[in-house]
């Protein structure tokens, strides 16, 4: 369940929401309730970094999209440093961005080819925010990323992503929380439609990808034909789902890499292609250039859907983890 | 030995002899038929196919009902000789009870006490169970304790009190348990024990009937259990694989509440079936032996990997499932 906060303009009110944690007092408030000691150095740095993050933020939003990936990715990744801070009392001791970026092999011009490889599992940011706001899951040593990974991940890119690259899928499906109640007994299960399943091929195979298939649901049980495929909880409600910025439930799904199921959690892929966006913009002005100007496909508008998903998701998704519950921003007209 | 466990090892010895298949193939062919439909309503096991089939005539001659087709005679006496069976072990099981109280009749104590059944025409029992089996099995339900409370409160009920009294109260309480439901504790053992002394003569006459109506639901289990055995080797399960969400655990009446996947080996489960259900419902993980009350909804709705509704009533170590609903008397 997410704690609902009523607000005319989310993106201010979620930077109000983070910005406490750049004045002393509150960090240092932060500091008792969650039982951690602050030297004045890390204090600084937690407040400075938020300070900081929200400035690039600010200004990626009135940059054009020459430069602003890069400013969003200093600013995401400013932020998961100073907020990783708070959340463990200690400064960072990564010494590189923990990610390194590859032109796509062939001729190809999409931005969904290039390649991330995340790196240096002991001194690389990429993993020390893992470390935190990720699964612990080691992402070094897994292989490649590719941007078409990245993109696939995120529920508000759905649209744009179908219709970008078809045939591909998104790595993620819909899903319906449904309360229901038989005799005296009432249960909640999550709901997924056929139709959407049979997209995929096999639904069974497609459930099966789930992150946190066997562990979250009794074993699926699929009648066909049927409209939908209920997945019942084992115990209590999984807390693996990812949302929209509407607040729409998806389920996501896991990536195969080097014979692992693994599934980054959404600050993780974001920032891994903020990394992408940035890394290309910056160190690639010609191909950077070429596509801003020039793009034919399409592409350019999934990529600036992603940065405007970056821009609000992003720091909500931080003040979810400093939290630890998920916060949905929503402008409610009152029915009185 | 617990009685429970006697009646597992009952049905164990019942292998897989040439005569089990027969019986159960005669089970398996008429079970689609309008006489099998009906029967598996009444949840009366062969008695049922045999009622049935003994009115197949008046029943055919109701506009709403379905013709009943009349029995070969081989699987006629095939489900006779297994009734004869159950009916020998009830009644030698329920001895020590029926000789010290003769009116308190073995039919006063049979599951199948509510209708009539004309009399079979095969006259010897099937040899589904040795009789060395049955008589080991029947030593153990000698030490039911329910045997021992209705034959300790049998000065309670006056000489006078007929079978036929016995047999129509018996069924008039029986009735009032199924009326409340599962869940809840019928008024006439609310009321007593609130507002009688356990020494008076109503509270004692209340635990002698308490006593014949367990008695007579621990060999309706056991009845039931047999026949289960002619289909399974194993209890169906409800445990963490498809258990939705466990409801209550109503203490009054030993009935615990479960919504559960229905699908796979569940889709046979029937109200009446015996099913075991393992969870940590009270703390502690354990095995439950339930018998199935209530379903919702029913199989010709419900399809498989939708959640089903179950009211389970807890069976003691006795097979008795009417233990906790009197103990308080």
């Amino acid at each position: 369940m997410a704690t609902t906060i009523r607000s005319e303009d989310p993106n201010s009110e979620q930077w109000t929401l983070l910005s406490q944690y750049s004045y002393p007092i509150h960090i240092r408030r932060y500091a008792t309730a969650h039982g951690l000691s602050f030297s004045d150095d890390t204090l600084s740095y937690v407040a400075g970094s938020i300070r900081q993050s929200e400035a690039y933020f600010t200004a990626a939003k009135s940059s054009p999209l020459d430069i602003s990936p890069l400013l969003l990715y200093y600013g995401a990744t400013i932020l998961l440093a100073g907020v990783r801070s708070l959340m463990t009392a200690q400064t960072p001791a990564a010494k590189h961005h923990g990610m390194r970026f590859f032109l796509p092999s062939g001729t190809s011009t999409r931005i969904a080819d290039f390649r991330i490889r995340p790196v240096r599992e002991s001194d690389g940011a990429l993993q020390e925010f893992a470390n935190v706001f990720g699964d612990g899951c080691v992402l070094p040593g897994l292989g490649d990323w590719t941007m078409l990974e990245i993109f696939s991940s995120i529920p508000d890119l759905r649209d744009e992503f179908e219709r970008c690259y078809e045939p591909e899928l998104t790595n993620f499906v819909p899903v319906e929380t449904v309360t229901d109640k038989l005799g005296e007994i009432e249960f909640t299960y999550h709901r997924v439609r056929m139709n959407t399943l049979k997209r995929y091929g096999d639904p069974f195979k497609t459930l099966s990808s789930i992150v946190g298939a066997r562990v979250n649901y009794i074993p699926f049980r699929i009648n066909i034909p049927s409209e939908h495929a209920n997945l019942y909880f084992r115990e209590k409600q999984p807390s693996d789902s990812i949302y929209s910025i509407s607040g729409q439930e998806y389920l996501p799904m896991n990536f195969e890499k080097n014979g692992q199921n693994i599934r980054p959690t959404q600050l993780i892929l974001l920032v891994m292609g903020l990394f992408g966006l940035g890394f290309l913009s910056r160190y690639y002005p010609d191909r950077w250039n070429a596509f801003v100007r020039t793009d034919e496909t399409g592409e350019r508008l999934l990529i600036e859907k992603f940065m405007s998903n970056c821009h609000r998701q992003f720091p909500n998704l931080v003040l979810d983890a400093v939290r630890g519950e998920r916060l949905q921003f929503a402008y409610l007209v009152s029915t009185d | 030995m617990e009685i429970r466990k006697a009646a597992f090892e009952l049905c164990k010895s019942i292998g897989s002899s040439k005569e089990k298949e027969a019986l159960k193939e005669t089970f398996l062919k008429i079970s689609n038929t309008s006489l099998g439909l009906q029967a598996s309503s009444l949840r009366l096991q062969a008695f049922s196919y045999l009622l049935l089939h003994q009115r197949r005539n008046e029943i055919s001659l109701k506009p709403t009902a379905l013709k009943i087709e009349e029995l070969e005679a081989k699987d006629l006496e095939s489900l006779e000789r297994f009734h004869l069976l159950i009916v020998e072990l009830n009644r030698r099981c329920v001895s020590p009870l029926t000789s010290a109280k003769p009116n308190c009749t073995a039919n006063v104590l049979s599951p199948y006490s509510a209708y009539n059944l004309q009399p079979l025409k095969a006259k010897v029992r099937s040899d589904l169970i040795t009789d060395a089996e049955l008589k080991k099995f029947v030593t153990c339900f000698h030490s039911h304790p329910q045997l021992r409370t209705a034959i300790d409160t049998a000065l309670s009920i006056p000489a006078t009190f007929s079978s036929e009294h016995y047999r129509a109260r018996v069924l008039e309480l029986d009735e009032q348990i199924r009326q409340v439901g599962s869940k809840r504790v019928p008024d006439f053992i609310t009321y007593a024990v609130d507002n009688e002394l356990p020494s008076s003569m109503n509270r004692i006459a209340l635990r002698h009937f308490g006593a014949i109506l367990g008695l007579r639901a621990s060999l309706s289990i056991l009845n039931q259990l047999i026949f289960m055995k002619l289909f399974h080797d194993k209890l169906l399960s409800i445990d963490s694989t498809n258990t939705i969400k466990l409801g209550a655990y109503h203490f009054g009446t030993g009935t615990l509440t479960v919504v559960y996947q229905h699908g796979g080996l569940l889709v046979l489960v029937d109200p009446g079936d015996i099913i075991v259900v393992k969870h940590d419902l009270l703390g502690d993980y354990k095995t439950y032996f339930c018998r199935v009350d209530t379903l919702a909804p029913g199989i010709p709705i419900i399809m498989p990997g939708e959640p089903r509704y179950a009211e389970l009533r807890e069976i003691d170590d006795s097979l008795n499932p009417l233990a906790r609903l009197f103990s308080s008397v």
